[in-house]
């Protein structure tokens, strides 16, 4: 078996290689990436939940190399090594705590209002070019704003934080040929410390009811104490996991949208489709494609036997579309209703902003249909970005009407 | 009364106890939920939780949706 998941071919179009991977070899050792590679549905929901599969997987990573490359990553792993996301129980519960109540849907519903007047505001800056680049002039200024105002920082700062997500994602997300990346990566690291350890020093001395004043707080309750470090780490995080994978998800629902035009017009017709149509845009495309686990203890799985630390990745993209668990899987359809999608995974880790990733995927659209019109793709290929950890376009040209 | 599962994340909806962080008294069936609410810890819409009643395959439940059909038939 040799499913080279990180050649240009796979990265440009992965699906077929995922179907074959689902039927011939659903979990197997992959040497393109060095790990277990899980393609089903109902083994990648075992990754996700069982806990002898651990998140903390960048000390591994660290001890693994050697040399320069072994202090840069060390220097980035100080920082990233507070993210959640990386953190088993008890300190992951801990950190989750502080949020959870902010991102919950109730909470959320009351800042839908401010969701839609960023989408508006940006839409009346667009609406009578009639063409542009989707994914730079809509997809990623739009939640890039959301979050930074739900975190108190000021717009302005949005451009060079996204330069240093870029540069942080070269190496959270596996970058294929980018030689510097640890470099590039370290650097940003520093850099976006600095500014927002600033930041949280300006919300203590001023302090303020959004995202940042409620980490200083300890959580709702201010029982769950938050060290500085573990704040700027957050918010790293909050900045990376909150802004792109949005960005990703309304480009390319809308490329879906726009090679298919029945189903464009389907919610043309019938707006109220368009919290399943998000659904699908999730399930079909998933903007992050797998996730990765460390195995703490020998574990069987599919029939193989995965030895005590080794490298797991859920192919959550491949799960998606598993045939044994959904109908017509390799179909889009913007009206299916029963959606268990692991776009956002699930257990524990389930992505903690997935109540405002909806959100903001629901107002874009609707604020989209409602305003415009006859949107058409203007070329005839698309190009996806250079990784395989999430699936990313590079540009998205599209041409649309200003509805009268 | 029937509880329903989430399918994005599988919170279950308890009808018993209802969903007070939604202003949903207890005894409330799922079927008077209303159409635009969301699973409290995800936010997927009301069409993606499934009924509890049925088998569970390959750990997912599968089971009845609110027209009656089962999930994956």
């Amino acid at each position: 078996m040799n499913f080279d998941l990180k050649s240009h071919e796979a990265i440009q179009d992965p699906y077929a290689l995922f179907a074959e991977m689902r039927e011939t070899a659903p979990v197997h050792w992959n040497p393109s990436v060095k790990a277990w590679v899980v393609t089903r549905h109902v083994d990648a929901k075992t990754v996700l939940t069982d806990t002898r599969f651990s998140v903390e997987k960048l000390n591994p990573l660290v001890d693994h190399l050697s040399g320069k490359n072994k202090s840069k990553v060390g220097e980035i792993a100080r920082v990233l090594g507070d993210w959640m996301v990386f953190r088993d129980p008890p300190s992951h519960t801990r950190l989750r705590r502080v949020l959870q109540g902010a991102f919950k849907p109730r909470k959320l519903r009351k800042q839908r209002r401010m969701v839609e007047r960023v989408a508006e505001e940006l839409l009346d800056t667009l609406e009578d070019r009639g063409q542009i680049d989707f994914l730079h002039d809509f997809a990623w200024p739009f939640p890039a704003f959301v979050i930074a105002d739900l975190m108190g920082i000021d717009r302005v700062h949005v451009p060079k934080l996204k330069e240093w997500a870029v540069e942080i994602g070269k190496f959270v997300l596996i970058a294929r040929s980018t030689p510097d990346k640890y470099d590039r990566a370290a650097k940003a690291i520093r850099e976006i410390t600095v500014f927002y350890q600033e930041v949280v020093d300006d919300h203590r001395r001023n302090p303020r009811d959004d995202l940042i004043g409620l980490m200083i707080r300890g959580g709702d309750d201010g029982s769950d104490f938050m060290s500085d470090d573990e704040i700027v780490s957050t918010m790293v995080l909050m900045l990376f996991a909150g802004h792109e994978t949005t960005t990703n998800l309304i480009a390319n629902g809308m490329l879906n949208l726009l090679r298919r035009p029945e189903q464009m017009a389907l919610i043309g017709q019938k707006p109220a489709l368009i919290p399943l149509a998000v659904e699908e845009f999730l399930r079909y495309e998933s903007s992050v494609q797998m996730v990765a686990r460390i195995a703490v203890d020998e574990i069987e799985l599919g029939g193989e036997t995965i030895a005590k630390g080794d490298r797991v990745y859920a192919l959550t993209a491949a799960a998606n579309r598993d045939p044994e668990c959904f109908e017509n899987a390799e179909h889009f359809d913007v009206t299916r209703s029963q959606n268990p999608h692991y776009a956002f995974g699930l257990g524990i880790h389930l992505c903690l902003g997935a109540p405002l990733a909806r959100i903001e995927a629901q107002v874009a659209f609707a604020a989209l249909f409602r305003r415009f019109s006859d949107f058409k793709l203007e070329a005839d290929t698309v190009e996806w970005s250079d990784e395989f950890v999430t699936r990313a376009l590079k540009a998205l040209p599209i041409s649309f009407r200003k509805r009268r | 009364m029937q509880k329903w599962v989430c399918l994005s994340c599988e919170w279950v909806y308890d009808p018993d106890e209802g969903c007070p962080e939604d202003d949903i008294s207890p005894a409330t069936p799922f079927e008077d939920l209303p159409g635009n609410w969301t699973c409290s810890e995800c936010g997927t819409p009301k069409s993606n939780f499934a009924s509890l009643e049925v088998d569970r395959v390959q750990g997912l439940a599968r089971p009845r949706t609110e027209n009656g059909n089962t999930e994956y038939d």
